[in-house]
């Protein structure tokens, strides 16, 4: 009787300590998951906050430069400027604060304080107007800035951004890099090798990279382009930049 | 059988072992990620907090178009939440202009900000307009002798005060001396000068038919448009002392040498001056605090070339005419009237007044909605500079989600 326990007991054990690895196993697993994801969002927040700062204190974007000291302010944003920035860039993120990684549009609200209660004023917007389709990791967040527009009036307002970080940011904005480059003559041929889960087609007309198969994602490229599209899957590209136009292969 | 539940325990214990791993690596490992995860969020968070404030308080104000930094500057100067800019831009309310911008950044009931005041006081300073008729020589000349000292007293302990003296044209002979400035040591917080006719336009409203050495109403108006010899400051305590025993232009009816009380409109001309006083203090935001001399008794000047003692009657029945005028422009400037007995009395309403010339002063600013406990608060710490120059104050900013 002792020795068929025994044989019993035995199995259920090794089973149990098993099943017990494996939790082990799931929990390390998970907690690597959860501290990739982790990383990647504080990656994106991060990268949202770098672009909102360079924006509202770089001479090249968006800052007030107080006209006789020539110095800048926290946070102090040009309301000339942003007239400019809205119209040049309502479709594409300005180079002053371009990053080839992410995609992201910028909306600036003027806050003004009425009988109703503080209300948006004015706004400005500018930056990519669409993003990779489907459930892709974003960030939304804003930052407090004053609005100059002159050395006696400054309002204040919110700069928010909506920051993406997809297949078609990512893919363009290894085309955009290479255009750069090219133009400084810096490089003039790389390869790229890409999973596209949705289908990449280019549309010489408005030299826009879009994705998606039914409803499109497009963005304004800087350079033309010698593209054939492509379909789902895994690819390797050559890019070469030829007389200010990049051949893709 | 022993061998069985030794089988048993050791598989146990070795289940054990396992869960206090996962249990061990779920809390280490995951609660040190999100310790960082939160560390860092939290320091670009308080950054972003820091350079909103920064923002926030470059942002004008709509009227004055001063930095809401500048504006707190002023309310930790003057001791008060609201700023008076004078007749043409009216009062700034320091703490809604704050409020809205912080409540549309930070959302109501998720910050507070509080300046505690530093501790000084504002610059006071006196223009004096005095009557130079033979009936002021004694209060004049205890003037002159208690002044010079009472300010530099002033100084010594702290207080910026100043004084210039307005001598309105005339300077009569008395029978020691004549009133002139000379009386006055010039010093760089003490002036005098003499309120000539040509340079004081309101003082040559009458001129010919009125006695000008005795128009105080009208020489108010040029002290408190012109200011003190070194101008007025922004935001200093502004004080007029017209001394007189009389009415402004004189206390004699229609011209006649006797007071006619019971009949006012025929001080019409003298009345004119004292609006004309009570408009540009006003304007100016000067405080009067009027000192009426004793108009009662003799008085020792020099007459047609010789010494005469002269009863003043005519002085004497106006005077409570005189202390009319007088509170009238004191109560409408929230300033006060002394009236001296003598003229050893000077002193004391000298004293009196530097006192009432002193402003309540709040001590802290605090705004926004109290601290709430077992919160992370996030605490911001920035210098405001007071409209006197190297002095600030402290701020201080909390904030929570």
């Amino acid at each position: 009787m002792k020795g068929q326990l025994s044989f019993i007991i035995k199995p259920i054990t090794l089973v149990m300590v098993v099943a017990l690895l494996l939790l082990l196993y799931q929990s390390i697993s998970t907690s690597i998951g959860r501290q990739k994801k982790i990383g990647e969002t504080l990656d994106l927040t991060a990268s949202a906050t770098n672009i909102l700062l360079i924006l509202a204190n770089s001479r090249d974007c968006l800052a007030y430069e107080a006209p006789l000291s020539k110095s800048l302010y926290a946070n102090a944003i040009d309301v000339n400027r942003l007239d400019e920035f809205s119209k040049s860039y309502s479709g594409i993120e300005p180079e002053c604060a371009r990053s080839f990684d992410f995609g992201w549009r910028i909306t600036i609200t003027e806050l003004r304080n009425t009988a109703k209660g503080i209300v948006g004023d004015k706004n400005w917007t500018f930056g990519a107007r669409q993003f990779s389709p489907g459930n892709v990791p974003s960030v939304d967040f804003g930052m407090p800035v004053a609005i100059v527009y002159s050395e006696k009036i400054v309002k204040p307002g919110i700069m928010s951004i909506h920051l993406v970080d997809g297949e078609l940011e990512k893919i363009a904005g290894v085309f955009d890099w290479d255009c750069a480059m090219g133009r400084m003559n810096k490089l003039t041929k790389s390869s790229l090798g890409i999973d596209i889960k949705s289908p990449i087609t280019y549309d010489s007309g408005t030299n826009s990279l879009c994705s998606g198969s039914k409803i499109k994602s497009c963005r304004i490229l800087d350079c033309e382009m010698a593209f054939k599209n492509l379909d789902q899957g895994k690819h390797v590209l050559t890019i070469n930049y030829v007389n200010g136009k990049l051949v893709i292969k | 059988m022993k061998g069985q539940v030794f089988e048993i325990f050791g598989f146990l214990i070795l289940a054990i072992a396992i869960l206090a791993v996962i249990v061990l690596m779920r809390v280490n490992v995951a609660g040190s990620i999100g310790k960082t995860f939160l560390s860092i969020t939290d320091r670009q968070y308080s950054e972003g907090v820091r350079a909103g404030i920064n923002a926030l308080l470059f942002t004008t104000e709509e009227k004055t178009g001063k930095s809401l930094l500048e504006l707190i500057g002023i309310s930790s100067y003057t001791g008060k939440n609201k700023i008076d800019f004078g007749k043409k831009v009216g009062e700034v309310d320091v703490e809604k202009e704050l409020e809205w911008r912080f409540d549309a950044i930070y959302g109501k009931g998720h910050w507070q900000i509080n300046v505690p005041y530093p501790n000084i006081s504002k610059d006071i300073q006196i223009v004096f307009v005095i009557d130079t008729s033979a009936s002021l020589c004694d209060d004049i000349k205890n003037l002159a002798n208690n002044l010079p000292d009472m300010i530099e007293k002033l100084r010594k302990s702290g207080r910026r005060v100043s004084a210039t003296i307005y001598l309105l044209s005339g300077g009569a002979p008395c029978c020691d001396y004549t009133i002139s400035c000379d009386k006055f040591p010039t010093k760089s917080y003490l002036h005098c000068t003499n309120l000539a006719r040509a340079e004081c336009k309101s003082l040559q409203t009458g001129e010919g038919q009125m006695q000008t050495e005795e128009d105080w109403g009208h020489g108010l108006v040029c002290a408190a448009e012109t200011g003190p010899k070194e101008g007025w400051q922004k935001f200093s305590v502004r004080v007029g002392i017209p001394i007189s025993d009389e009415l402004p232009m004189g206390s004699e009816c229609n011209g006649q040498n006797y007071c006619c009380v019971s009949n006012r409109g025929a001080y019409s001309a003298q009345d004119d001056s004292l609006q004309a006083g009570i408009k540009a203090s006003i304007e100016n935001g000067m405080r009067v605090f009027p000192i009426k001399a004793n108009p009662c008794g003799t008085i020792c000047g020099i007459y047609q070339g010789g010494q005469d003692t002269v009863f003043t009657k005519t002085q004497c029945d106006c005077s409570s005419l005189v202390t009319d005028f007088m509170n009238d422009i004191a109560d409408k400037t929230n300033g006060k009237m002394f009236e001296l007995s003598d003229a050893s009395d000077m002193p004391r309403a000298l004293r009196e007044i530097m006192i009432s010339a002193q402003e309540t002063r709040g001590k802290t600013f605090t705004l926004g909605s109290p601290q709430p406990a077992l919160k992370n608060i996030r605490a911001v710490t920035f210098l405001v500079p007071l409209p006197l120059p190297g002095i600030y104050a402290k701020a201080y900013f909390y904030e929570w989600a």
